[in-house]
């Protein structure tokens, strides 16, 4: 390749730039305030500590919870894919959960399943189950969590999984008289763990960040810290944008130490999947095996969640007049629909165009970063690539105000680092393993490095490819505040006005936008879904 | 023919950690073969890498390169008219036989028809008795049939140079024999200079007519 | 309401319409042909459907009458559109108007980021009634920087079987809500403060427990902290008897309003006095409701809509507000089958209109802020 620093110069430029404009504030923030008597202040605001436990406390125990769970269902997951035969649809079905959006998800969900939710005006119970899953509970903000992101950690299971030769692994395994989940749990599991190390930071910065669900779902006397922040910055005294500013600050590094756990825990069980290496089992761990096969159903009972919910909002668009405790409610109402298609339909389409020119953009500067990476044999620091998701969104974005104008190119733009984070997330990993020969193979057949490129590269990294387009299109077509602060208005999406809605009562048009926004998800995971032709192969092993 | 120079390097100093190789200014002649013989490890490789044009960055060569007079070292691979089979020969595994052949045709063929293109291929798969496998993907080829394919993607290519990494390593005795006098013979036929590298010196007992020369790879300094 | 108060109003209301009688008609027509083929954004709150379809309607008549295009920008919280105007630089603004009162218009008029002088630019302003206390928004004066655009007043929606035993004149007094509390462990509570229906639910009660509502209109002094005093014993006594005990309380109005149609709460709040009817007609909230009046009168207050300095297009803003203005906007705002919000000039079938509840003057803004801290400090552990 020549001029890999002009491309990477690119890459600086469309992404970084725009991170790099926080600096003159922080550095302002951090050189000319009394930063003491500034923490002091945040320290003694009226819940503080509580704050602080709530935003840790959910990242930890989403991210453990969410390790565990990926990881014993992990194996049922792959075979499942790999022999369409015995169940393929099923295989694929829990993909229903991660193209929700958050927000819809728990809008559907505690609707359903709240102590007042039709689940238990259906089911003939004398009291719910579950008075605690409500919303403003903090176990309900794990749940939902924990349920949002299992999926999408299968996904990157998925993808690390066609990267082992980990049927082969089994086979030795097997060979030397080791039993098959044994050989799983010893081998395949911290080879997988490693592979998942990135993801797993993601997840728990996400559950530590979270502004718009834990809105939703978590305790509001006092909310968890990153809430508050989000309160702060929309109040203008100079009071509250310093605690806003300390508590970003704060929340950055609750997220560093969130990924030095990731790594702890990876660890962990590295070493005692070593130590389990040369001696038996504890009836401990041996009970532990056993309850891991309930990892077997989950993928399962998240394709029957998703049909679940889909019904629920579904029934939630058309009732008209629905209270508790009645079955059904006082009549259906076909005509929402009809009365808001012209408007869902234009923000359902003006989402997807901008997702793909955002997700066409992320893509090909996840592409020469690779290729500048291979070029210069090195890497770029991952925490880097976490970045995008570490600064609070609303921070970043009024620093980008003056600088942007109010054109859909700029709300692509505004869209592109983090779609571009979550892009290189789902293809660096896959790149790294690819043999870099083929290139140099096919240029000394007379092709320049781009050509070579496009002809062998791109098609044996297809899938990494596709996955990579796919997720930076959902995470474009998530974003809310860089849309509607950068766009001024001019680029109304299916999310921003679902938002919107979001913060008043009418649960029936709410749930109209999340169905949509749905449906435009599901649409983009299937038509993206890579052919399984080529699938794999081209991944070296 | 087989008197002109093809290949010819200055010396060479290769560089890399706390290693450093010098060695003499190469020449490889029309139809003839360098064997490069040493260790595993002991930085033959780059050798080749440096002449095809791709040196890891932790790595500095110093030397200069010629191919037929024409200074190459600041082309780019593309340019350099210089074939390379790796050990592990690295077919396209996306791609047919046909398909990986076809992508080889030299620059020039690659306008006309396709069904040019494709009789050109198929009478080279002909020679090797290899047509039936035109269809195939490399997955189903068997080790040896692999490495003819390469061989013959390689060639196709119509190469000044033919760089060959350890090649066949993976094939037993007889069979590797066999195919590297084949390969040898088209090379002679064509005129292509030859760079071969190989920690078995049984490699270049050749039995063909090509000029062999073999230089042992130098001990690293420092 | 004292009389002081209201001589002012209507002081001020007179020195408005003195002013804008001297605005010949014909510069109002210059505006308005300027106006023609351009594009007003105006910032709205986007979580209610009602609004939502009512600008709707207003975005096709003034595109008919004026050739304007409205563009409702949608936010979940006005404060959106207050951080894009205060982070912008120097040149035409993205946002043209806003819907906007309270806090918000405080900041945006502190920046100097309004448009000065509606009362005298906007020809309709002239027929805004005189019996509404809207020059000043929740005690910050509002000095021609923004223009009502209908009207708040702060009240209860309860559950009538349950209500009765308590009351039957349509107010709670907070001895009252104390026993319907007591009577209902778990199913009363407010949104929790410093949000804006939260802090008016304190601004009530703070009413009712002092009858001299004159303190209010001052700003606090150095003492003032004493007369919250008798606000924080009530509190502590009422806390325990609210949903979760008072450890925890709703995000906001709407997700009260819904806990109420879940059955989950006996109570919710509102400021819109039609709010109820709306809801119910919407199929948002069962029958079987009425509304009530905290203390002894509704905090009353008005929402407003201010244009940005820094606007593109100032002459189609003002004909836009000026429309919002109008008769026939207006009657149509109030419409009980669609927004249901009272309207803000007088109308002539006055009749018709929705009588409003017995009111109360806002506080001071000095008082809110001894709420919230005061507030927070006692109840977020």
């Amino acid at each position: 390749m020549r001029y890999p620093h002009l491309l990477l110069i690119i890459v600086v430029v469309i992404v970084g730039l725009p991170l790099l404009a926080v600096v003159p504030s922080v550095a302002n923030f951090v050189w000319n305030q009394d930063l003491s008597n500034v923490l002091i202040q945040l320290v003694d605001y009226p819940g503080f500590t509580t704050m602080l436990s709530h935003s840790a406390v959910a990242a930890v125990v989403t991210l453990t919870i969410v390790t565990g769970l990926a990881l014993v269902s992990a194996r049922y997951l792959y075979t499942e894919r790999a022999q369409p035969h015995k169940g393929g649809s099923v295989g694929m079905g829990w993909m229903g959960i991660l193209s929700m959006p958050h927000l819809a998800f728990a809008v559907a969900i505690l609707w359903l399943a709240a102590p007042t939710g039709w689940l238990w005006r259906l089911v003939p119970v004398e009291s719910p189950w579950m008075p605690w899953f409500d919303r403003q509970y903090m176990v309900s903000l794990w749940i939902i969590l924990i349920a949002k992101e299992l999926p999408f950690l299968w996904f990157m299971t998925l993808r690390a999984l066609q990267q082992l030769p980990f049927e082969r692994w089994l086979l030795v395994g097997r060979s030397q008289g080791h039993s098959e989940s044994r050989t799983w749990w010893l081998v395949v599991i911290p080879a997988l763990l490693q592979r998942l190390r990135l993801p797993l930071c993601v997840v728990a910065v996400y559950s530590l960040t979270v502004v718009d669900l834990a809105l939703f779902a978590a305790p509001q006397t006092p909310a968890p810290l990153a809430v508050q922040v989000a309160q702060w910055q929309l109040e203008f005294d100079p009071q509250s944008q310093l605690l806003a500013f300390a508590g970003s600050l704060l929340l950055l590094i609750l997220a560093g130490l969130m990924c030095g756990w990731v790594c702890l825990q990876e660890r962990f069980i590295f070493h005692w999947c070593q130590r389990l290496l040369s001696r038996s089992l504890s009836t401990t761990e041996s009970w532990l095996f056993r309850v891991s096969v309930v990892g077997h159903y989950l993928p399962k009972l998240f394709v029957y969640l998703a049909i679940v919910l889909f019904i629920a909002l579904l029934a939630l668009v058309h009732g008209h007049g629905w209270f508790y405790p009645a079955l059904v409610p006082q009549q259906w109402d076909l005509a929402l629909w009809q009365r808001e298609w012209q408007y869902v339909s234009d923000g359902a389409w003006r989402s997807l165009w901008i997702a793909m020119g955002v997700a066409s953009i992320s893509l090909v500067l996840c592409v020469i970063t690779a290729e500048w990476q291979r070029a210069r044999q090195q890497k770029i620091p991952r925490a880097l690539l976490l970045l995008p998701l570490l600064v609070p969104q609303i921070f970043l974005v009024l620093v980008w105000i003056p600088w942007s104008q109010t054109e859909l190119l700029w709300v692509v733009w505004a869209h592109v680092p983090f779609s571009y984070a979550y892009a290189l997330l789902a293809y660096l990993p896959a790149e790294e393993r690819f043999e870099q020969r083929y290139l140099q193979q096919s240029q000394t057949f007379g092709y320049s490095f781009w050509q070579a490129w496009w002809r062998t590269k791109r098609p044996l990294l297809q899938v990494p490819l596709l996955t990579a387009f796919a997720l930076a299109m959902l995470v474009s077509i998530a974003q809310y505040v860089p849309t509607v602060f950068i766009g001024g208005g001019r680029v109304p999406t299916l999310t921003t006005d679902f938002v919107a809605l979001s913060s008043g009562s009418n649960v029936s048009m709410q749930a109209l936008y999340a169905l949509t926004m749905w449906l435009l998800c599901a649409v983009v995971l299937i038509l993206i879904k890579p052919r399984r032709k080529n699938s794999s192969e081209g991944e070296m092993r | 023919m087989s008197d002109s120079v093809v290949l010819s390097t200055s010396p060479i100093h290769i560089r890399w950690r706390d290693h450093q190789v010098d060695l003499p200014a190469l020449q490889v002649n029309s139809g003839c073969v360098l064997g490069v013989m040493g260790p595993s490890g002991s930085g033959k490789s780059t050798l080749l890498r440096w002449l095809l044009g791709d040196v890891p960055n932790y790595v500095q060569v110093q030397g200069k390169i010629y191919v037929c007079g024409e200074r190459v070292d600041a082309l780019p691979i593309a340019k350099r008219s210089m074939g390379i089979v790796f050990q592990d020969v690295l077919l396209f595994p996306h791609l047919s036989v046909l398909d990986n052949l076809l992508f080889a045709l030299p620059a020039e063929y690659r306008k006309n028809p396709r069904n040019d293109q494709v009789e050109r291929v198929v009478s080279e798969l002909e020679q090797v008795q290899l047509v039936k496998y035109a269809k195939v993907l490399p997955t189903a080829l068997s080790g040896g049939q692999r490495a003819r394919v390469g061989l013959l993607r390689a060639l196709i290519n119509e190469p000044r140079v033919l760089l060959l990494d350890e090649p066949f390593a993976a094939l037993d005795q007889s069979l590797r024999e066999r195919i590297r006098d084949w390969a040898f013979q088209r090379c002679q036929e064509r005129g292509i200079a030859t760079v071969m590298v190989s920690h078995q010196h049984d490699d270049f007992n050749t039995t063909t007519e090509n000029q062999v020369a073999v230089m042992q790879w130098p001990e690293s300094q420092l | 309401m004292k009389t002081t108060t209201i001589w002012q109003c209507l002081l001020l209301a007179v020195a408005t319409i003195l002013s804008t009688a001297a605005v010949a008609s014909d510069s109002w027509e210059k505006t308005v042909t300027a106006a023609r083929g351009e594009t007003v954004y105006l910032y709205a709150w986007g979580g209610s459907s009602e609004v939502n379809q009512y600008l709707r309607w207003v975005a096709e008549e003034v595109e008919a009458q004026y050739q304007i295009r409205l563009v409702h920008v949608k936010v979940a919280d006005i404060g959106e559109a207050v951080a894009r105007l205060l982070s912008e630089n120097e040149g035409f603004s993205a946002v043209d108007m806003l819907w906007l009162n309270g806090e918000n218009f405080h900041q945006l008029k502190t920046a100097n980021e309004l448009l000065g002088e509606l009362p005298s630019r906007i020809p309709n302003a002239q027929a805004i009634r005189s019996d509404i206390p809207w020059q000043s928004d929740f005690g910050v004066p509002v000095e021609g920087f923004e223009l009502p655009w209908g009207i708040g007043q702060f009240h209860l929606i309860v559950r009538s079987s349950l209500l009765q035993e308590f009351t039957q004149n349509g107010q709670l007094s907070p001895q009252q809500l104390l026993a319907f509390a007591q009577r209902y462990p778990q199913r009363v509570s407010y949104p929790k403060p410093p949000e804006f229906h939260g802090t008016t639910f304190l601004k009530s009660l703070l009413h009712a427990l002092h009858n001299d509502s004159e303190l209010f209109t001052r700003a606090p002094s150095v003492t003032s902290r004493l007369a919250l005093e008798p606000l924080w014993a009530f509190l502590n006594q009422l806390h325990p008897l609210l949903w979760r005990e008072g450890q925890d309380f709703p995000s906001g109005a709407a997700f009260q309003q819904q806990m109420l149609a879940n059955g989950q709460l006996d109570v919710a709040v509102s400021f819109n006095p039609q709010e109820l009817s709306v809801a119910q007609r919407q199929g948002r909230l069962p029958e079987g409701l009425e509304r009530v009046v905290l203390g002894p009168g509704a905090v009353t207050n008005s929402h407003y809509l201010a244009i940005a300095k820094r606007t593109r297009v100032p002459h189609a803003a003002q004909v836009v507000m000026n429309y919002l203005l109008s008769k026939e906007a207006q009657l149509r705002k109030r419409d009980g089958s669609g927004w249901g919000d009272p309207a803000v000039i007088a109308l002539p079938d006055d009749s018709r209109q929705p009588s409003l509840l017995p009111a109360v003057a806002e506080m001071h803004i000095g008082w809110v802020e001894l709420l919230e801290s005061g507030w927070l400090e006692r109840y977020q552990q």
